[in-house]
């Protein structure tokens, strides 16, 4: 978990929808969450909501794909869980990672396994970040902000 | 792995699982959780009705379970949700019991990798009226008991280390 939290790498682009403004005057952008979890998918709508911008939800790294290659011009940046059925996040993150189109895309693993091998592969693929479950909604809301002002 | 820390693994094991969940009902609620009991029992000591579980694999065998009352499952699952209860369906409370012992094990997997006891995680399922809760004769079980302001729930460990759980015939 300190390992995680010790990471500090936000060095992709977000491809943020030009013109449309949030309240703060930022770019308005749509957030892919695969979570299978309805509960969490829920939660984390709330907290990107309130940060002004749209979610995109699938229940697995399947549907991540799926409603990925159906957004493809509108979504800025995708959360991925890990644990999820049909294709885990660790799979669908390998998957954005090798399609031209999507592998410009920030990834945000957010999952309750922080042992060191799970976080270095999430890395080393791709991921932007990880955060560990449970995390407070202010915790996930700065770490969404940190990577769109990165990018 | 000898016999002392086959000895040591479980207790370690059940320790941080004690922990994680003192830390992740914290984080999750906002509450203090304080764990009241661990003992080892064949019998499922609740009447509680809301049951997530999830089995691991790896140099540790078996399954896990949180079990919850509905009034607690479903306080939990709001708070998961960042909603009201209100706000929730019928099937939530069941299904914040299933993320919550699957945050629960993988912060638990994270704490013992550096001691090396390395294993993986199912996903979770979620049951109601003890279905799927255990209440067998095995009574390696450990059932621990946590009151979350007031509110009494409970971890049953059913877990084995990979050779106890494969003995050899010769």
């Amino acid at each position: 978990m300190t390992f995680a939290h010790q990471l500090n790498l936000w060095g992709a682009n977000a491809d943020i929808n030009e013109g449309e403004k949030t309240k703060d005057g930022r770019g308005y952008m749509k957030i892919l969450i695969a979570e299978d979890s309805a509960l969490m998918r829920r939660a984390i709508t709330s907290v990107i909501s309130k940060l002004g911008h749209e979610t995109i939800e699938a229940e697995n790294g399947a549907d991540a794909l799926a409603k990925l290659r159906k957004n493809s011009q509108k979504v800025g940046m995708v959360i991925l869980d890990w644990n999820m059925p049909v294709m885990d996040g660790y799979q669908a993150l390998l998957k954005i990672k090798a399609d031209d189109d999507f592998a410009h895309l920030p990834v945000l693993m957010a999952t309750s396994d922080g042992a060191e091998d799970d976080v270095i592969k999430a890395i080393q693929a791709g991921a932007t970040s990880y955060l560990i479950k449970p995390f407070k909604p202010e915790d996930l809301a700065e770490r969404i902000e940190k990577i769109l002002k990165i990018s | 792995m000898n016999k002392t820390q086959k000895d040591t693994i479980i207790p370690k094991f059940v320790e941080a699982l004690a922990q994680s969940v003192i830390e992740t009902i914290k984080t999750i609620s906002g509450k203090i959780v304080v764990c009241r009991d661990i003992r080892r029992a064949k019998i499922n000591p609740s009447n509680a009705n809301i049951c997530g579980s999830i089995s691991i694999s790896g140099s540790l065998n078996g399954e896990i379970n949180i079990v919850f009352d509905e009034k607690l499952a479903n306080k939990m699952a709001a708070n998961l949700a960042l909603c009201d209860e209100d706000a929730l369906g019928d099937h939530d409370g069941r299904e914040g019991a299933g993320e919550i012992i699957n945050q629960i094990v993988g912060n638990t997997r994270t704490k013992l990798w550096n001691l090396g006891n390395r294993f993986e995680i199912s996903l979770p399922k979620q049951e109601t009226k003890n279905s799927q809760c255990p209440d067998s004769e095995n009574d390696d079980h450990y059932i621990i008991k946590f009151d979350c302001s007031g509110e009494i729930f409970y971890l049953v460990v059913d877990v084995q280390t990979s050779q106890s759980a494969c003995p050899s015939n010769s």
